[in-house]
């Protein structure tokens, strides 16, 4: 799967050089550190600037905008549109609804909570993946079997109607499993609930890859040499799916995003006072003949995220591996998968 | 390629003017003036937001399933068709006047009117009221609790054997006697309820949703598609014998009516501002509340007031909310206009059991919002123990309102956490005794009819403590207003009874064991198509099929 | 072959079962929920609570109920809580909804996709390849529940182009049929048609780089002739593939938001309605109505696929 090396240069600094010249996608992953960086900067703009926090309220308050005095949610309900610096930063964005909290500061924190669990959902399933991956393509018999059928099983499920009910059955009772406890309204409920059903989308694929790469003659003569299961499986097979381990994970990041932002739409996924992305957009589609930038903004955030994530991923397949031999094993199994047609498993390419 | 591309341009151009001009035009399905234009007669489109829980008499409990079954399904007393507080009016239904009442409260006697039919042309007989009794109860529903202190339906409800003994009827004369175990002062305006509307004796016993029994009001229900809608045609026997033996009842206007659920209230606000509806069940959702307030009101739109009360409770069984002071704190830290304005005007602020339009209401004001004098008596009270869980459903306003509540909380120097559940599961969870840490939370209470006990009773009487399915959730269990709430409910309701309401709601305040905020406004939405003075809302059954009338 | 068809369908019923399984566990075992708590109401005593769970078998052990309710599965009687309607009569009644929805959407993002793919294929690396290539993962990369409201607020609400959608039956009106399934279509379409058009460009490109289409090039057949006899045609397969699960999926009723956000009566619709209303029946009748879909339309697709592919068959590819 991976270049032969070539004389002056290994591998890994080939493809390097490959993504750089693909300049939409550099400037697409600086639009993501951009975005990595708004997040992270919440605490000094709530701190500094809006002097406030994501869920203080400030239904009955009013600011001074330019000497003047002004609601920050009217006597019908209606919240205050962006202020910019009219109020030296407060309410930047303007309120988030009627209970009139900052949208800048709503939306930075949310962010943080999106990327949390999109990252973390995705690490976690990528890891579980490639495990099962491994030990099924290895081992094979009835190891795989047992793997595979039950991959079939997660696979086989409606994705969004499980994954909705669980989200809700977590969020009213938070889930105990032995020793394993997590109360119902922390973030690591839609984090298992997204990793359940993103693992089998990439140790499908990754699977296929070990079956192929396990009748290698590397892998023989490693055998031969006496090395045991697990040294074959992590010294001598794994370096072989970094690639594909690295383009998988972008995109899981995505996806997950994407499966996270609709169950908490449907209210299954972060519960407040927690807010996301997506839980923003909830509230803001409510108000969306008010104020339509409430549902817009965080909207457009999980949009650009998102697409940045698919572009550079995209270009890193192109990078990691310019034959397009491997692409087309790992992306038709990937992509011969189906419930990812409607976006809220998040088509990713 | 270029003018491949010019054609395609022009094409689409094309097909989207047709579409535009089209929806333009074609907005409109009201047959408003089907009949020659006049005000009688008609189609009327209505949309609800959703479908009741029943489209059965004897199982709905819902302001959806009364309103939709309030004009087909006549029980044998009924409720003035009035706006507003004379509304609360009961008034003789399929019987022919209010019943009469023994010294004791204990038996009550009424007389079926002769020559009644249903709607299939059956005539109503006397033991169809038993009939509807025994079925309700034998279907578990929801409303069974009222009449079981009907002699005997306890006993029925546990074996499902009857008949019971507590209700004696002649056929031939018409006459309905019913004994109860003890005096009970609410139990006039239960038999208005349509949980106990008679029914022809070959309704099987089953939920009849997606085929309604016949009824003996003016409309009757022709077509129920659950999850979808459902149509009303005239009842041919209302002409014939019903209208006539009940004149007070009204007739109504349209000849029939077709219901669609719509689920997105967007939609259906669209929906009647462009014409395609002509009613809508559920009032605009907050985004568009004022708008069609400011631009409808008096022509298309009127604020209808209900009777309820939306509140926050505190378990005053356990720490912190077991001090008085604690309580009172939180009543003086909850800001009614605050809670105005996450309702963007649909909630009238107020701090009392009792909600205005319920007989025995006076307004008294006892903690104006006053953060100061809050963390004062938080500090008397210096309660111990601050971890504290905030509980509240999902549904909009109601989730905000909790969230609210929650940052109060946290003003006060709690240490919150904010449950947020599933609307329909809610109740049902901080219902149950098994339920840790029920502490603080939101809840609402829309009246069953207007007497004042269907709020003290269940709500904050001692013995509504139940270990599942409670609706006392501040666990208020307080030996002297036991005894005044199990007194004032054996006796009829009188200008003394309501004084001595009003004492008792104050009484309660004074313990706080909830912190009201308000009481909610509804609202009527109409097409230009529709009249809307004729428009009648009902506190307990919402509005009227029969008072719809075109221009 | 045989055999593999058997292997196959054997699988298939294997998976079905723990579907069920699963969200039998899911429902009654998770949540620490008697259902029969929330049907008794507000008012309940209870008497009436106890009624309802021995009408209902909620007290018997959890083997008896889950038994009892694949038992009203195969013979049709399962019915929902509140109402109490067959299940399966509302699967039946929302499937012209879904149907609909799925196939017109399915027809304008397969069109769209390819019509996309090819066109970025043959002009790899140009800017017209660079702009669909953005257009298509931008349309991807949009949640469906944030595109369907800012539709239905400027194209139905602001200028008032098109109905707010709910689901008119073709036999009742054609034409508003496809007027009030026009922004459901396209909202799905978005999402889809980056996909596809990906898939097939990246295809094509690979077939392209292959010898005999470089010896068709050789022996003078014009470019049109090279693209369509010998590139598209074999690179259609896997989209082909492809569509069918995405569709299979569809149908089974996975697209759930956009049929409640355009309140389409449809299954998908039904099915988040009975996950508010938390009730097991009819989730359970949904998910297997679906699973079933899933499952069948991939055992159909392998079995092409190992009729196509004899390394398949003999268990050497990637997929089963």
């Amino acid at each position: 799967m991976s270049t032969e090396p070539s004389a002056e240069r290994g591998p890994w600094s080939l493809a390097l050089r490959r993504f750089l010249r693909n300049r939409l996608a550099v400037a697409f992953l600086g639009l993501f550190v951009l975005i990595v960086v708004f997040v992270m900067a919440a605490p000094l703009w709530a701190n500094h600037v809006a002097d406030t926090g994501p869920n203080e309220e400030h239904t009955v308050e009013q600011i001074t905008v330019d000497g003047e005095k002004k609601d920050v949610v009217s006597v019908e309900g209606k919240p205050i549109g962006p202020q910019w610096f009219g109020a030296g930063g407060k309410f930047f964005l303007g309120a988030d609804s009627r209970l009139g909290r900052d949208e800048m500061v709503r939306l930075m924190y949310g962010g943080r909570t999106s990327l949390q669990i999109g990252i973390t959902a995705a690490l976690i399933a990528t890891i579980a993946a490639v495990i099962l991956a491994l030990l099924a393509g290895y081992f094979r018999g009835w190891v795989d079997g047992l793997i595979a059928r039950t991959l079939d099983v997660i696979w086989s499920l409606p994705v969004f109607l499980i994954g909705l009910s669980l989200g809700i059955a977590l969020a009213v009772g938070g889930l105990k499993l032995g020793p394993l406890e997590i109360s119902s309204g922390s973030n690591w409920n839609p984090i298992f609930v997204i990793s359940i059903f993103t693992v089998p989308y990439i140790a499908r694929p990754i699977r296929g890859q070990v079956l192929a790469l396990s009748e290698k003659e590397f892998v023989e003569a490693a055998v031969a040499q006496g090395a045991g299961p697990v040294r074959v499986m992590f010294s001598e097979i794994l370096p072989n799916l970094a690639s594909t381990i690295i383009v998988f994970f972008t995109l899981m990041i995505a996806n997950s995003m994407l499966f996270e932002a609709g169950l908490s739409f449907l209210g299954a996924g972060v519960q407040p006072p927690n807010s996301s992305w997506g839980t923003m957009i909830t509230v803001g589609v409510e108000l969306l003949n008010i104020q339509p930038l409430l549902a817009i903004l965080p909207g457009v955030m999980i949009m650009l995220t998102v697409l940045s994530l698919n572009i550079v991923g995209d270009a890193l397949r192109d990078a990691l591996d310019p034959r397009g031999k491997a692409r087309l094993d790992a992306s038709l199994e990937f992509e011969a998968q189906g419930g990812i047609a409607t976006g809220q498993q998040g088509a990713t390419i | 390629m270029k003018k491949l591309g010019a054609v395609i341009a022009v094409l689409v151009l094309a097909a989207l003017s047709t579409i535009g001009l089209a929806s333009c035009g074609g907005g409109d399905d009201t047959t408003g003036s089907g009949e020659g234009g006049g005000k009688q007669g008609g189609t009327l489109n209505a949309t609800y937001a959703s479908f009741p829980d029943y489209m059965d008499p004897a199982l709905s409990y819902t302001a959806e399933g009364w309103s939709a079954m309030a004009d087909v399904y006549t029980p044998l007393l009924t409720y003035k068709h009035a706006n507003g507080e004379e509304g609360s009016e009961v008034i003789p239904g399929l019987a022919k006047e209010l019943p009469k009442i023994s010294n004791d409260g204990k038996t009550y006697t009424l007389f079926l009117r002769p020559g009644l039919k249903y709607s299939d042309g059956t005539p109503v007989k006397a033991s169809d009221f038993p009939f509807a009794v025994e079925r309700m109860i034998q279907l578990n529903s929801g409303g069974s609790p009222f009449y079981l202190t009907i002699d005997g339906a306890e006993q029925f409800a546990k074996t499902k054997k009857g008949p019971i003994p507590g209700i004696k009827t002649n056929d031939k004369t018409g006459e309905i006697v019913i004994n109860l175990e003890g005096p009970r002062g609410t139990f006039t305006n239960e038999l208005g309820l349509m949980f106990v509307a008679p029914l022809p004796q070959d309704t099987p016993v089953e939920d009849m949703s997606a085929n309604p029994p016949p009824g003996t009001g003016p409309y009757m229900i022709t077509k129920s598609q659950p999850g979808k809608g459902w149509e009303y045609e005239r009842n041919p026997y209302w002409a014939k014998a019903n209208g006539k033996a009940m004149p007070d009842l009204p007739e109504g206007s349209i000849d029939s009516a077709k219901v669609t659920v719509i689920r997105n209230p967007q939609s259906q606000v669209d929906d009647i501002e462009q014409g395609t509806y002509d009613w809508m069940q559920n009032p605009p959702p907050s985004s568009r509340y004022t708008e069609v307030k400011e631009k409808y009101e008096g022509t298309q739109f009127r604020v209808e007031p209900t009777i309820s009360t939306y509140y926050f409770w505190m378990n005053t069984q356990e720490p912190p909310f077991d001090d008085v002071k604690v309580r009172q704190a939180v009543n003086y830290a909850v800001d009614s206009k605050a809670l105005e304005r996450i309702y963007a005007g649909q909630i009238v602020g107020t701090q009392q059991i009792l909600p205005p339009g319920m007989p025995g209401y006076e307004q008294f004001e006892l903690y104006p919002h006053n953060m100061d004098r809050a963390e004062e008596l938080m500090k008397e009270a210096n309660p111990s123990d601050t971890d504290i869980t905030v509980w509240t459903d999902t549904e909009s306003p109601n989730n905000e309102a909790g969230e609210y509540f929650n940052e109060v909380l946290k003003e006060l120097g709690f240490n919150t956490k904010l449950k947020i559940l599933n609307a329909d599961n809610y109740f049902t969870v901080i219902g149950n005794a098994t339920t840790p840490d029920l502490d603080a939370g939101w809840s609402d209470w829309f009246q069953d009819y207007p007497h004042p006990n269907d709020f003290f009773q269940p709500l904050l009487a001692g013995e509504s403590i139940l270990p599942t399915n409670n609706g006392n959730f501040a666990k208020f269990d307080n030996s002297a207003v036991n005894k005044k709430i199990k007194e004032l409910g054996a006796e009829q309701l009188g200008p003394e009874q309501e004084s001595a309401y009003k004492e008792l709601d104050e009484e309660i305040m004074e313990e706080a064991p909830w912190a009201p905020y308000g009481t909610r406004t509804l609202s009527t939405f109409v097409s230009d198509a529709i009249d809307l003075e004729s428009v009648i809302f009902n506190p307990t059954f919402g509005h009227y099929l029969s008072s719809f009338e075109f221009k | 072959m045989a055999r593999f068809v058997v292997r196959r369908l054997v699988a298939m019923v294997g998976v079905l079962f723990a579907v069920s399984v699963i969200v039998f566990v899911v429902f009654m075992v998770l949540p620490k929920q008697n259902p029969a708590q929330t049907l008794a109401g507000k008012n309940a005593t209870p008497v009436l609570v106890e009624s309802i769970e021995e009408e209902w078998g909620f007290n018997d052990s959890l083997v008896v109920q889950y038994g009892t309710m694949m038992k009203k599965v195969f013979t049709g009687e399962l019915t929902s809580y509140k109402p109490r309607i067959p299940v399966d009569d509302q699967i039946k009644e929302g499937i012209p909804a879904t149907f609909s929805l799925t196939i017109g959407a399915a027809i304008i993002w397969l069109f769209f996709g390819l019509l996309l793919g090819y066109l970025s294929a043959i002009r790899a690396g140009g800017w017209l390849d660079r702009i669909l290539t953005g257009v298509s993962i931008a349309g991807v990369s949009i949640p469906v529940f944030l595109l369907a409201p800012v539709l239905l607020y400027f194209l139905t609400y602001k200028i008032e182009l098109f109905p707010n959608a709910q689901y008119v039956d073709f036999t009742e009106d054609p034409y508003e049929w496809a007027r009030h399934l026009i922004l459901p279509w396209f909202t799905l379409a978005v999402l889809s048609i980056g996909f596809y058009s990906r898939v097939l460009r990246s295809n094509m490109l690979d077939v392209m780089n292959e010898d005999y289409v470089r010896t068709a090039r050789a022996k003078g057949l014009s470019e049109r002739r090279v693209m369509i006899r010998h590139v598209l045609r074999n690179s259609l397969i896997p989209v082909i593939t492809l569509f069918g699960l995405d569709f299979g999926a569809t149908i089974a009723g996975t697209a759930i938001i956009t049929e409640v956000l355009y309140s389409l009566d449809g299954i998908g619709l039904y099915a988040a309605e009975a996950v508010r209303k938390f009730e097991l029946p009819p989730i359970m009748g949904v998910a297997l109505y679906g699973a079933f879909f899933v499952v069948f339309v991939n055992a159909l697709v392998d079995i092409a696929y190992a009729y196509l592919d004899p390394r398949v068959r003999l268990g050497e590819s990637a997929s089963e």
